[in-house]
């Protein structure tokens, strides 16, 4: 209490008194609450000492993990394995995407309308170009040349 | 980070002092126990990892919130059953439980602690705190602050003015 500057003499005097009576009735706490005090503070400190345990086995656990995650890619063989499921992996990728890229096969009904549509166009290329001889008094080709040209 | 032989140590240091602290704030003896139970759980839960020497204002911050929770749940069940009963001052009674001067507690502590502990108990919840921190703990003007969580200017008016208070209600405690 030495920092209380707001205080008179009088006034520490009466607080130092006041100090001792109230430590002293501390002592005079009955029997049953001081086993009462005892058992929570056991308790406490139990519960103190799990908590501790606790913590520390999970900063055990975390250091474990964190040197395996570190020295396993250290270790030579481990470098063979890990590039080995590398291979694999990229194996497996170039595959899969190949596959990706392939056109899927057709059955007979689609390869037929396919068929038939390359028919179409050239039919209708054939009858382009004979309309074109039909417009021509010479048969010449020179309009369809021209729009070729042209376009 | 403090032992378990340290928390052990510093609760027997402390666990008396704390009980006498609410005891006469909140004038029920097993309420007064709840608190202090609830304040050493608290602790070892919360902050049994931290260094020792941080352990004082950590937990006499922690029963001073206890020990408001518990004026502000007394004074919301006080309200609730004042609005039916005819009597309030009978409920308030019950609810505060045995006094700090029923006669098993008499036998126990001399008039003048009961008078002192009374008059402590009679302060404005604020004053009251700093007495307790800087007077009965003896903490400083700094820690007081910290677990009160107030300025220390603040702590120096409340405790001047609770000091004028008991000066005033016990001469008994005047130099002679």
């Amino acid at each position: 209490m030495k920092d209380s500057d707001m205080d008179s003499p009088e006034d520490r005097e009466f607080q130092r008194r006041a100090h001792a009576a109230l430590r002293d009735s501390e002592q005079e706490i009955d029997l049953d609450v001081r086993e009462r005090l005892s058992a929570a503070r056991r308790q406490a400190v139990i519960v103190a000492d799990k908590n501790r345990a606790a913590d520390t086995n999970i900063a055990a656990d975390k250091n474990r993990v964190a040197d395996n995650e570190y020295t396993s890619w250290l270790r030579p063989w481990s470098i063979g394995l890990g590039g080995s499921a590398a291979a694999a992996v990229l194996m497996v990728a170039v595959f899969v995407g190949s596959g990706e890229q392939e056109l899927p096969p057709l059955d007979l009904d689609e390869f037929a309308v396919a068929q038939d549509a390359e028919l179409l166009e050239d039919l209708e290329f054939v009858a382009w170009m004979l309309a074109l001889e039909t417009d021509s008094p010479s048969g010449e080709t020179g309009a369809a040349n021209d729009s070729l040209r042209s376009s | 980070m403090g032992t378990a032989a340290e928390l052990n140590q510093f609760l027997v240091d402390v666990e008396k002092r704390a009980f006498a602290m609410a005891m006469v704030s909140v004038k029920n003896k097993d309420d007064a126990l709840d608190i202090v139970q609830d304040v050493m759980m608290t602790l070892a839960r919360k902050y049994a990892t931290k260094p020792a020497s941080e352990w004082t204002p950590l937990f006499f911050r922690i029963l001073r919130n206890r020990i408001t929770d518990h004026h502000r749940s007394g004074s919301i069940k006080r309200r609730i059953l004042g609005w039916f009963s005819d009597d309030p001052e009978d409920d308030i009674e019950q609810i505060a439980g045995p006094r700090i001067d029923a006669p098993e507690f008499q036998q126990e502590q001399s008039d003048l602690r009961d008078r002192l502990g009374e008059a402590i108990g009679a302060l404005p919840e604020r004053q009251q705190q700093a007495f307790m921190l800087r007077v009965w703990e003896g903490m400083s003007v700094r820690e007081s602050a910290s677990v009160m969580g107030c300025s220390e200017g603040s702590v120096k008016t409340h405790l001047s003015r609770a000091t004028a208070t008991l000066r005033s209600l016990l001469p008994e405690y005047e130099s002679e």
